[in-house]
């Protein structure tokens, strides 16, 4: 399967370049931006050829799409055809609406979209999901997240201090939201009837300081999601899953162990891992999804309710500050 | 030098904890400081007067306050960067000006293995970070006998307080899923202090008189009598978990170029070597039939024990690092100038960290 990236900021400079470096049955054929420049730059290293969009939409028959949140929309709009398999980076896209939209079209033109949350590998991602999918804690029933810490990444387009969609809500708290849902397994499950309350945050998006409740339905029942994400002050950074027989907790960063706690006690379960860092979690999602073609953890369609959730926390009036 | 408390402070590196808690307390007390970072200057805009670039900033000030040092990139260019660092920092202190250059106990040693002196930190290698420390410290002292500032080297010891990010998140998530955040037997001496303090002092210094000539020596670490156990304990109570303890032998290092090496090269000794080929076809068969030849004692020499105890299986090195931190079996006293007392205590301090978590 031929490769083509489109956006050769930050992310495609640092985790797909290496990747691909690192992985001889990855082979990226075209890559393309904005800035001819920095396509050439990621061409050098990744020995691809820099040309406009268009024409890697047409050659490649995978494409990553590693751009700014608001661009993910249009441009798998453009890059669905038959055959052709799509993986957009995180933030997925910016509405639910548009979630749902790119993912019927993917599935009515049979294109294969898949979005870049890799941290669904994490060794204590899986873990936890294998333990709430045993029905170890019950019915889940509340999520509570943080992640914060000092915000070094610096994107070439400025887009995550000057887009909506860039502050740290969706830039962050898409990945920690992301792993709290799909640990739950509440990623297959339709949502609805999201309401936020309690919203502080510092500043109108894109905010650097996001702190909220959510409540949504999913799985037959009411699920409270308390989060707070930060760019300025180090968090916590646990998420935790509580259920009505117990709950599981682990950190936000790559690690391989979880807390599970139910009324009789706590325990830490260690588990069994391959990886020994996040850039192997990384590589082994484009191996799966490029070279494999097996990305049912990254399906687009998995996503539209982590979408639904961050488009109405985004959306919530009030700073509380 | 006269003391204006209006006088221009640049803040170096002042995004990271300290520095934003820095401009939050100069703000309070009505003191305008210029932030400098390298990036990122929306993230200060609610705190800070001020924020300039450090690549696109000429001016000098009265006094430098610098909380930089290499935090990213590899080691091996930490030398490099340190010493931009020292370059910058001397560029931008007036003639005749000052500057407070806040460095780290981990200059005796990560665990504060080496007498503490209140004077020029010792010699030698050591970790990245430590050298670092060590090289800035000097080179800023070097420049000063050259030059025309003061210099104060304030010595932090391990920086607590509501959301600091190695003392406070860093316990919380080694907590959470059961790692060793207490050692078996040792002391535990926290050798602590408050980042609100820290602030404090930094802000005293810079609206007391300078020192005249040499560089002076500051060590701030109110809390360094108080056990990790006083922040560990009520921060576990907090999240319902116990709090797990790694036995002493695990904070053992080996010391010196010959002991390291010891340990680097034995994963290569003959006997790991066979283990891993004796089971192989055409290798193992190999060493198979040349072992057969020797006599029996000597087999059983180079093939070396059939079962090492897990207990003297060492930790990684950073966990080993961590440990002897949190072992606390040295204290780094407080050197503080006169007319400074730590506006928060220990008890707040502690309790201000349970706010937090509990909060989060």
């Amino acid at each position: 399967m031929t490769v083509g990236i489109i956006g050769c900021g930050a992310v495609t400079e640092s985790m797909y370049a290496r990747a691909v470096l690192g992985d001889p049955s990855l082979q990226v054929s075209w890559v393309s931006d904005l800035d001819p420049s920095r396509a050439a730059i990621v061409a050098r290293a990744v020995g691809a050829k820099a040309c406009p969009s268009e024409e890697l939409i047409v050659q490649a028959d995978a494409i990553v799409i590693a751009t700014p949140p608001a661009s993910h929309e249009a441009l798998i709009g453009e890059c669905l055809a038959p055959g052709k398999t799509i993986l957009c980076e995180k933030p997925f896209v910016t509405t639910a609406a548009a979630a749902e939209h790119v993912t019927s079209a993917a599935a009515e033109i049979g294109a294969a979209l898949c979005v870049g949350h890799f941290r669904r590998l994490y060794p204590q991602v899986a873990l936890a999901r294998q333990i709430v999918a045993l029905g170890v804690i019950g019915a889940v029933s509340e999520l509570s997240l943080s992640e914060g810490g000092r915000f070094t990444w610096v994107a070439n387009s400025g887009y995550t201090m000057n887009e909506r969609t860039g502050g740290v809500l969706w830039d962050t708290g898409s990945h920690t939201l992301d792993m709290a849902l799909y640990a739950a397994a509440l990623d297959e499950q339709p949502m609805s009837g999201v309401s936020v309350s309690a919203v502080e945050r510092d500043k109108a998006e894109p905010s650097h300081d996001y702190a909220a409740t959510a409540v949504f339905d999913a799985d037959g029942g009411r699920i409270t999601c308390r989060v707070h994400f930060s760019r300025t002050q180090a968090l916590p950074n646990l998420v935790r899953i509580v259920g009505d027989r117990g709950s599981v907790m682990f950190v936000a960063g790559f690690d391989d162990r979880v807390r599970l706690s139910t009324g009789t006690g706590t325990m830490v379960i260690p588990a069994e891992t391959e990886f020994t860092n996040l850039d192997e979690c990384f590589s082994r999602q484009l191996h799966e999804i490029l070279v494999d073609r097996d990305g049912h953890t990254f399906a687009g369609a998995r996503f539209v309710g982590q979408v639904a959730v961050l488009e109405a926390l985004s959306d919530a009036v009030g700073d509380g500050r | 030098m006269s003391i204006n408390a209006d006088s221009g402070v640049a803040v170096i590196g002042a995004a990271g904890f300290l520095g934003r808690e820095l401009l939050r307390h100069t703000a309070d007390l009505g003191l305008h400081a210029t932030a400098v970072v390298r990036g990122g200057p929306e993230l200060l805009a609610d705190i800070a007067p001020e924020v300039v670039l450090t690549s696109e900033t000429t001016r000098q000030f009265d006094t430098v306050i610098n909380l930089a040092y290499p935090t990213s990139g590899h080691p091996k260019a930490y030398a490099r960067m340190t010493q931009d660092i020292v370059d910058r920092a001397v560029s931008m202190v007036k003639p005749d000006g000052r500057i407070i250059h806040v460095s780290t106990l981990a200059v005796f040693g990560g665990a504060v293995d080496l007498p503490v002196v209140l004077g020029p930190a010792p010699q030698g290698r050591d970790t990245p970070y430590v050298d670092s420390k060590r090289q800035a410290e000097g080179g800023l002292v070097e420049r000063q006998q050259r030059g025309d500032f003061a210099l104060d080297i304030v010595r932090l010891g391990n920086l607590v307080g509501p959301a600091s990010p190695g003392w406070g998140a860093g316990l919380v998530a080694r907590l959470a899923v059961g790692r060793p955040a207490a050692v078996t037997g040792a002391p535990g001496w926290s050798n602590a202090t408050d980042v609100r303090n820290v602030a404090s002092y930094l802000t005293h210094l810079h609206l007391s008189p300078p020192p005249r000539s040499a560089a002076r020596y500051h060590h701030v670490a109110e809390f360094f009598q108080a056990s990790w156990l006083s922040w560990l304990e009520p921060l576990a109570g907090c999240l319902g978990v116990p709090v797990v303890y790694a036995p002493l032998r695990d904070t053992e290092l080996p010391f010196g170029l010959r002991a390291e090496m010891g340990e680097i090269l034995g994963s290569s000794k003959p006997r790991k070597l066979y283990a891993a080929a004796a089971e192989e076809t055409v290798a193992g068969s190999l060493v198979r039939s040349v072992m057969g030849r020797l006599p029996e004692s000597m087999f059983r020499r180079a093939k070396g024990p059939e079962v090492i105890s897990p207990a003297l299986r060492p930790v990684s090195r950073d966990e080993q690092r961590f440990l002897r931190i949190i072992a606390g079996l040295h204290q780094f006293p407080l050197g503080v100038e006169d007319g400074w007392a730590p506006a928060v205590s220990h008890q707040e301090s502690v309790r201000d960290m349970l706010t937090w978590l509990e909060r989060n």
